[in-house]
């Protein structure tokens, strides 16, 4: 079942906000915490199992639904700087797919052109008009992949494969030439056998030219250290390293099939 | 530009290639002005904030003083 509920931050405890309207995941949130809006996402509820196009606006006390909804029912990834600049590059839909972005700039929610290689549950980070999508599962490949395209506003390209095949990490930066994306699974056999899944631990971070290994994410919440099923962006487009960046939840795994839930929520400065 | 240091002790800013031993990729601020030179990524620095309840697949966005989760699954 999905989750209407919203918790905040304050920089030492977390409390309760004010729920979403409806119960779904896999939504991405563009903004602060102040100033944000989740768009998109699989609404999971009693007689409701869908792809949903659902926006609404946190102002920093409420949640509020803006003058339009997305376009079309869609989730996968996204990312952006304010509750009035998002993007979702593509992913699932309806009983399909589609590889069309999405992009809010301003009020209204418009198309964008297609990504190279049409995927779901990838990284992301950036603004309409500089963003970075890693790795997820291609929908011609049905698997995960491990390959990275940039968006320069009007037209995406391929940059060098951040050499994970991996879904559901999280991932922040500038979509330019500072992203780093975290955490992450590849499935390989069902249930972990007789290929055991692999889940990520050393994040990878692009500095505009090429990628490298960054430091290991704690061990606390799994003997492996490695985590997914994270929050679907760690922190806006932008961010200094005073500022950071979280990776929330989630699960971990430390054997063949043995996934555990983690309640560890970790702090990322640089 | 107003108030901006063109020299340091009569040498030009340009033939500055270190203060006190410290060049300007190891300097923050001088004097309290941040250099407008960009600080070389040196890497994350985790930390481990408090609990929660669990729950996969939500979305988040902020920062370490100000973040924000929603829906997911629990």
């Amino acid at each position: 079942m999905g989750l209407s509920s919203c918790r905040e931050w304050t920089g030492s405890a977390w409390e309760d906000g004010n729920d979403i309207e409806a119960s779904l995941g896999s939504m991405a949130i563009s903004g602060t915490r102040d100033d944000c809006i989740y768009f998109g996402g699989y609404e999971d509820t009693v007689g409701v199992a869908a792809y949903v196009n659902r926006t609404q606006v946190h102002n920093g006390s409420s949640w509020n639904t803006p003058s339009s909804d997305m376009t079309r029912a869609q989730s996968g990834g996204g990312s952006g700087t304010s509750s009035t600049n998002a993007i979702l590059p593509c992913g699932s839909t309806v009983g399909s797919n589609d590889a069309t972005n999405q992009i809010l700039d301003g009020t209204s929610w418009a198309d964008g052109s297609d990504v190279g290689t049409n995927r779901t549950e990838y990284g992301s980070a950036g603004s309409s008009t500089d963003l970075i999508i890693t790795s997820g599962v291609g929908f011609s490949a049905s698997d995960e992949i491990n390959t990275a395209e940039k968006l320069d506003g009007t037209t995406w390209s391929s940059i060098t494969a951040v050499g994970i095949y991996t879904r559901y990490a999280a991932s922040w930066g500038d979509g330019a030439d500072f992203y780093t994306t975290v955490g992450g699974i590849q499935y390989n056999s069902p249930y972990g056998s007789p290929t055991a899944h692999v889940v990520n631990r050393t994040p990878k971070h692009w500095d505009g030219s090429a990628w490298s290994n960054d430091t290991d994410t704690p061990t606390a919440g799994g003997t492996s250290g490695g985590k997914y099923n994270l929050n679907r962006n760690g922190a806006t487009t932008g961010n200094s390293g005073t500022q950071g960046a979280m990776v929330c939840l989630g699960y971990n795994y430390t054997a063949a099939d043995t996934h555990g839930q983690q309640t560890s929520n970790f702090e990322a400065t640089w | 530009m107003a108030n901006e240091v063109v020299k340091v002790n009569s040498i030009a800013i340009a033939s500055i290639t270190k203060i006190n031993g410290q060049t300007d990729t190891d300097l923050a601020k001088f004097n309290g002005q941040e250099f407008t030179g960009t600080v070389p990524y040196d890497g994350i620095t985790w930390a481990t904030g408090a609990t929660d309840t669990h729950r996969g697949g939500h979305g988040g966005t902020g920062t370490v003083e100000a973040f924000l989760i929603a829906g997911g699954y629990g």
